[in-house]
């Protein structure tokens, strides 16, 4: 769910996790329930919502494989291959701007701590 | 001396300087208090200046980033330097620009929609942590994307929740902006007698049904204005507009005097310039007179492209439609190419001119007798920025340079804009004021062309060699913008255009004219036809530019000049004629970009995906900038009874159109 992966909206290009297009498309909800749906507010909170599953859904075929390949190895082996990926992911992500956010005011790039501010 | 003393020593200087009798057109009239220009020029002198500019009071700039206001776009516009996005942590510019040469005036035009919701939303208050102020300042761009479409771009726009019941708190919180862009103004312009600077009071009126745009400019005499900018949420049609400035303004007699000025009738859906009212029913004659007396001018280039001709359209031959215009036909548009439709009926200058030919001839009264400039729409406050090699970008649209310094300053189907070239005695607010509503005006595509257009019935054919054209045109005819007097029985009108080309600055040698053309806009069988007739000057010349290092290469002509009789000309059908002046080709600002970066499309490999359109033939390198000038207008005879109301003088509430 932290990995980066492609937004299109056709105005602007980003690379962010899915879980921040699920928070974009939380807050058009918001929009809504607060504003009225009038204008395109639909429309984004839908583009966002079949974004976040296409890729959910792509995460979830990939992590199945995963566990497929770690199937053949040792529980204690699996076990460490996956904390390893996941700390190796979070200090990756953590440490290097790898988002791509415009949706962001702090800045255009950002890592994983700063992702959410 | 004091300044006092020094205005009143010019005044009588002025008074007691000879004027060419004859040949010197009416002066104007003048509303203000304020010394007279020391440099008051009988025969008129062309000012150049930029009315349409954002600032951060605008919501799209300031949802951008954007944080310069209306003072610091005046101060920008007067030559000073000015910062811009992005902003460092301690909010120092990163950028920094400088015009190379000032602005004679400028009008800040911040859009009178959101003006409230924006102060309200940037300042601690009641509304500022409503949750739609919390997105703006989190998620300014998502919020930018949810509000330009659920606020303007729909036919019954509504305000916010935090703006309480009807609206009310937004529209008195609009007021604290509105005053701040008077004082703005008020402190930019320059009331002593060397007429340096002058500034407008002005907004932007941008209504938007379905993504169409039908905005207008709304630019004040002086600086008795409306107590409140109206803005599309409140009144949804132009001529709901209008009818408010009537009410507001013209019909006051307190001094308020008002024109607007419509934009990108290329993205207009063909919505601003409606040919039926809201009933469905054909416009009637008091309806035209209306806007007739209020909408004088139209701007014809800006930041999203120009609008002159339709590429292809009745007039097919004419190749230098293309010019800077954009391929979609609404903004909403432009993220997929599948979208793109071609623009409907009446979105370009010479189809609404044409059509205001029609309608003149159905009503007696012409609406769309509109005179041309250009501007630049800037939402950066960077006040005539329109040059190709100084380009920042002009930040509109959901561009965002927030965060960082882009590769390329703006989408590759946007341009810098334009210029509005005023003629008029000197440089105050009555004198360009009054020449704008009477259109003697041209716009252009950036530089500072110099193009003098008059018609009449005898001018010699040898004026250009040697004559005075300012002051024979004047004594023996009309001026752009004007209507032609009536004609001996049996003869043909003439034309005399004169430009002189840009003399450059500084930085920038002088550009060459390529040629000079008259356009020709007549009814016939009832409906418009156009031609376009080149009278000076040649398709191709010797100078041009080398695209790799976008150096000048060659000579041409720094004048031309042509009296030219119409060969077809009908006295029992309505028409009109305005010249377009062009350059020889210059480097376009994308490629001016790509010669910055030394972009070598010889090793495609090393070229950076930003700048991979530099290498792509579908992207011009280079255009042939120009000049529009506003119509002169012909009258047939048997018309001109009721007609002259359309051409010549509108009289509306004791103000003269």
């Amino acid at each position: 769910m932290m990995a980066p992966v492609p937004l299109f909206t056709g105005v602007v290009s980003a690379f962010m996790p899915v879980a921040r297009i699920l928070m974009l498309a939380g807050l058009c909800l918001l929009v809504m329930l607060i504003e009225g749906t009038q204008g395109a507010v639909p429309l984004l909170l839908l583009m966002f919502l079949a974004q976040a599953l296409v890729f959910m859904a792509l995460w979830l075929l990939v992590a199945a494989l995963a566990a497929r390949l770690l199937g053949r190895v040792s529980p204690r082996r699996t076990a460490v291959a996956v904390l390893a990926l996941l700390a190796g992911g979070a200090v990756l992500t953590a440490s290097v701007d790898l988002y791509r956010t415009p949706f962001r005011a702090g800045g255009l790039r950002a890592g994983l701590l700063e992702l959410f501010e | 001396m004091t300044a006092r003393a020094r205005a009143a020593l010019a005044f009588a200087l002025l008074l007691a300087a000879p004027r060419p009798g004859a040949a010197a057109p009416p002066a104007f009239e003048r509303t203000e208090e304020r010394a007279p220009c020391a440099d008051y020029a009988p025969l008129r002198k062309v000012h150049f200046g930029d009315l349409h500019v954002h600032t951060a009071f605008s919501y799209d700039a300031s949802a951008l980033g954007v944080r310069n206001t209306p003072r610091d776009a005046y101060r920008f516009a007067r030559g000073e330097m000015l910062g811009m996005q992005p902003y460092d942590d301690l909010g120092n510019p990163l950028r920094r620009v400088q015009l190379r040469r000032p602005l004679d005036f400028a009008a800040v035009t911040d859009h009178a929609e959101l003006l409230g919701e924006v102060r309200l939303c940037g300042t601690p208050g009641a509304a500022y942590g409503s949750f739609m102020c919390t997105l703006n300042r989190r998620w300014p761009l998502l919020a930018y994307l949810i509000v330009n479409s659920a606020m303007l771009n729909v036919a019954n726009p509504t305000r916010f929740s935090f703006c309480g019941p009807d609206g009310a708190l937004c529209r008195a919180a609009a007021l604290g902006p509105w005053a701040e862009t008077q004082q703005a103004a008020e402190e930019a312009y320059d009331r002593t007698a060397a007429c340096r600077f002058t500034s407008f009071v002005a907004y932007e009126w941008s209504g938007n049904p379905f993504g169409n745009m039908t905005h207008r400019n709304v630019v004040f005499r002086n600086h008795v204005v409306q107590e409140r900018p109206s803005s599309y949420i409140d009144h949804r049609t132009g001529a709901a507009l209008w009818e408010r400035l009537y009410a507001e303004c013209l019909d006051r007699a307190n001094g308020c005097d008002v024109i607007t000025i419509p934009h990108n009738s290329n993205l207009s859906g063909g919505l601003l310039f409606p040919i039926e009212d809201e009933a469905g029913n054909p416009i009637d004659a008091g309806r035209a007179r209306r806007s007739a007396g209020i909408e004088r001018l139209i701007e014809i280039v800006q930041h999203k492209g120009t609008s002159e001709c339709r590429v292809g359209g009745p007039f097919a031959e004419d190749e230098l439609c293309g010019f800077e215009q954009l391929p979609f036909a609404r903004m909403d548009q432009y993220p997929f190419e599948s979208w793109w439709t071609e623009p409907p009926a009446r979105v370009y200058t010479r189809e609404i001119l044409g059509e205001g030919l029609a309608q003149g001839a159905r009503l007696g009264v012409n609406p769309f007798k509109l005179g041309i400039i250009g501007s630049t729409d800037t939402h950066l406050g960077t006040a005539g920025l329109a040059d190709e090699d100084l380009f920042p970008g002009h930040g509109a649209g959901g561009d965002t340079t927030r965060s960082e310094i882009p590769f390329v300053p703006d989408r590759l189907f946007s341009n810098p804009g334009g210029l509005a070239a005023v003629w008029a005695e000197e440089n105050s607010r009555d004198a360009l004021f009054a020449a704008m509503r009477r259109r003697e005006t041209y716009g252009t595509s950036g530089p500072r062309l110099t193009v003098r257009f008059f018609g009449g019935w005898s001018y010699p054919d040898d004026l250009c060699a040697g004559g005075d054209v300012a002051a024979a045109g004047y004594a023996g005819g009309v001026p752009m913008g004007g209507d032609l007097p009536p004609g001996p029985s049996g003869d043909a009108p003439r034309l005399v255009v004169q430009a002189t080309a840009d003399p450059g600055d500084g930085a920038r040698p002088p550009i060459p004219l390529g040629r000079v053309q008259i356009v020709k806009i007549w009814l016939e069988e009832g409906g418009p036809r156009e031609q376009v007739f080149d009278v000076a000057g040649a398709p191709m010349t010797d100078a041009g530019v080398d695209p790799a290092t976008c150096e000048l290469r060659g000579s041409g002509p720094p004048t031309l000049c042509a009296v030219w009789r119409d060969p077809a000309f009908d006295p029992a059908a309505a028409a009109l004629y305005y010249a377009r002046v062009l350059e020889v080709p210059t480097c376009r600002w994308s490629n001016h970009t790509c010669v910055a970066h030394g972009v070598s499309c010889a090793t495609p490999g090393d070229v950076p995906d930003a700048l991979a359109y530099c290498c792509h033939p579908g992207i011009p390198k280079t255009i042939q900038e120009r000049a529009w000038t506003s119509p002169v207008w012909y009258t047939p005879a048997a018309a001109a009874g009721t007609v002259d109301a359309a051409g010549g003088r509108v009289m509306v509430s004791g103000h003269d159109g």
